[in-house]
């Protein structure tokens, strides 16, 4: 079966999806069949969280404005599901880099059964609240000046999705 | 580098050395020591130091030319006798110190040798037969290479080392040539065996671990700060590797308008919480340079952050951290990397994983301090 058809199969196994995505050229496809996928709530957590994961790895441009964003999410319906947490307290270190004025945040995804957490972590070059970046993502927010605001940097995880 | 391994006179290939002119003429000095390095009566014929650039620690000046005691000198005579050479060894893959720390069998040899040595005469005059062990064949084959000549030197009471072609040399104790010949045979690691024998400092320096500031210390008001430091480690090349590990705890004093304790991190009060500690979080050094923890993403900031603890509240928050570098070591599987506050994409742990042989310890603390209660809640910072 095609790797496409494998991805697209909401019955595929978590195996034969990771096997089919690793088959996959860089940007093999378009940024649609991920959305499709992430958005629609009748493919297991795991399919649709490599779906996101793939989205992002394979399409996300960096800058991007959170309207550009939230048009490449397509409505990003599952971002209700996920886990959107400023950072604010910290000692350690986060893979994004943040510029003077900004904020980062933490995207959880939806935790899949028996799976390691993924999601990504988004640097901007505006402080925002939690609330206001998830709304601008999903493209709820009523405040045009939001979708200027950039993400300047981005790093998923874990390494693999897999 | 250069290292090198007793000369095994009947595996002598076509890479390695010819014949030695001299090892045809045979005359024996007083000790029995042929002209040609040939052993006395009795004694492995294999009795050969190397071509090895040997130095004396404490001397500067090179020797080029043996010396005797005089004219009359029975050894004089035979100022440049050749008593001893080895053949060059294969080149070790990894040069400085042994990756395992000292603990590797290689490194018990060595240390047990240096240890059983340490009764062996001092001085030249006083020398004995060389360690039979230093003589031992090994599985190694001589690889191609010039013979270096060690004579007695009665003068200076050790071996001197002459180098063919002018090559540099010198005059050590007995004891320490030996130690060294022995040490470079196991090891074959000329800097190592410099070092652990003769004390002679590496030719690369070690790693010194340094911080920069490269965001804040800014803060908000009632406990709000960020501070980001960037690690990096001078004398670094690109067979540094290793780990930076860092420990961190953090305490909070904190109290509300009324004067009762806040806990920071806890309800609707931000900040750290001392839940989180004591941790200790990781780098790992790659080539020489740093990365977020063991990941391919390259190191950017180390921050201490904390979101303002709350309204009408008044206190400090002191976060101490001391990191180090650990050359070469393997992190301990207790570290994980959870993602979360307060490390996010380290691998961290709350479990003292008490490692040992950091390069140094490096201060790393900020303390900050407000009053939201009867002041105005600014929040002012110190680092160190």
């Amino acid at each position: 079966m095609d790797a496409n058809d494998i991805i697209r199969d909401p019955r595929s196994g978590d195996d034969a999806v990771l096997d089919a995505v690793s088959r996959l050229r860089s940007v093999a496809t378009q940024a649609r069949v991920w959305t499709d996928i992430a958005n629609d709530s009748s493919y297991r957590t795991f399919h649709r969280d490599v779906a996101i994961y793939e989205l992002f790895r394979r399409h996300f441009i960096k800058p991007s404005t959170l309207g550009e964003t939230a048009s490449l999410l397509a409505g990003g319906s599952w971002l209700a599901d996920a886990v959107v947490e400023k950072i604010e307290t910290i000692s350690g270190e986060i893979p994004v880099a943040v510029p003077a004025g900004g904020a980062s945040f933490i995207v959880r995804f939806a935790k899949a059964p028996a799976r390691a957490d993924a999601g990504v972590y988004l640097a901007l070059d505006r402080d925002l609240d939690a609330d206001l970046l998830r709304d601008a993502l999903m493209s709820r927010n009523k405040d045009p000046g939001l979708d200027k605001v950039r993400i300047v940097d981005f790093a998923l995880f874990p390494p693999d999705v897999g | 580098m250069r290292a090198f391994i007793p000369k095994q006179a009947p595996s002598r290939t076509a890479n390695s050395a010819p014949p030695a002119k001299r090892e045809n003429i045979t005359p024996r000095n007083e000790r029995g020591f042929g002209r040609d390095g040939s052993a006395p009566a009795g004694l492995p014929q294999s009795f050969d130091f190397g071509r090895i650039p040997l130095y004396h620690p404490a001397a500067g000046k090179l020797q080029t030319k043996l010396t005797g005691n005089g004219p009359e000198d029975a050894y004089g005579q035979e100022a440049d006798p050749v008593v001893r050479r080895v053949m060059r060894m294969p080149e070790r893959q990894h040069g400085g110190r042994c990756a395992c720390g000292g603990g590797c069998p290689k490194c018990q040899n060595v240390h047990d040798m240096m240890g059983k040595q340490a009764a062996l005469p001092q001085t030249g005059s006083e020398h004995t037969a060389p360690n039979p062990r230093l003589i031992a064949p090994t599985a190694a084959q001589p690889a191609s290479g010039e013979l270096m000549t060690a004579a007695l030197d009665e003068s200076k009471g050790g071996l001197a080392i002459t180098g063919d072609g002018g090559t540099p040399g010198g005059t050590l104790p007995y004891r320490e040539a030996t130690n060294l010949l022995e040490c470079m045979r196991i090891m074959g690691d000329e800097a190592y065996c410099r070092q652990e024998v003769l004390g002679e400092a590496t030719a690369v320096p070690q790693p010194i671990l340094q911080k920069t500031t490269v965001s804040g210390p800014t803060t908000s008001n009632n406990g709000g700060f960020s501070w980001g430091s960037r690690w990096s480690l001078q004398n670094a090349t690109a067979s540094t590797n290793g780990w930076i590990v860092q420990h961190v705890t953090v305490t909070q004093n904190v109290t509300d308008a009324a004067g009762a304790a806040v806990v920071p991190g806890q309800g609707t009060f931000g900040g750290l919480s001392t839940a989180w500690y004591p941790l200790w979080e990781a780098w790992q050094v790659r080539g020489g340079q740093v990365f977020v923890g063991g990941s391919a993403t390259a190191h950017n900031a180390d921050t201490y952050g904390q979101n303002p603890v709350g309204a009408n509240t008044q206190g400090t928050t002191a976060v101490v951290g001391r990191a180090n570098f650990y050359p070469n070591l393997t992190l301990p599987t207790g570290f994980t990397v959870k993602n979360a506050a307060p490390a996010w994409a380290l691998p961290a742990t709350n479990t003292d994983p008490n490692l040992i042989g950091g390069t140094g310890p490096l201060s790393h603390s900020l303390t900050a301090t407000w009053n939201g209660v009867t002041g105005n809640g600014v929040t002012t910072v110190t680092t160190v």
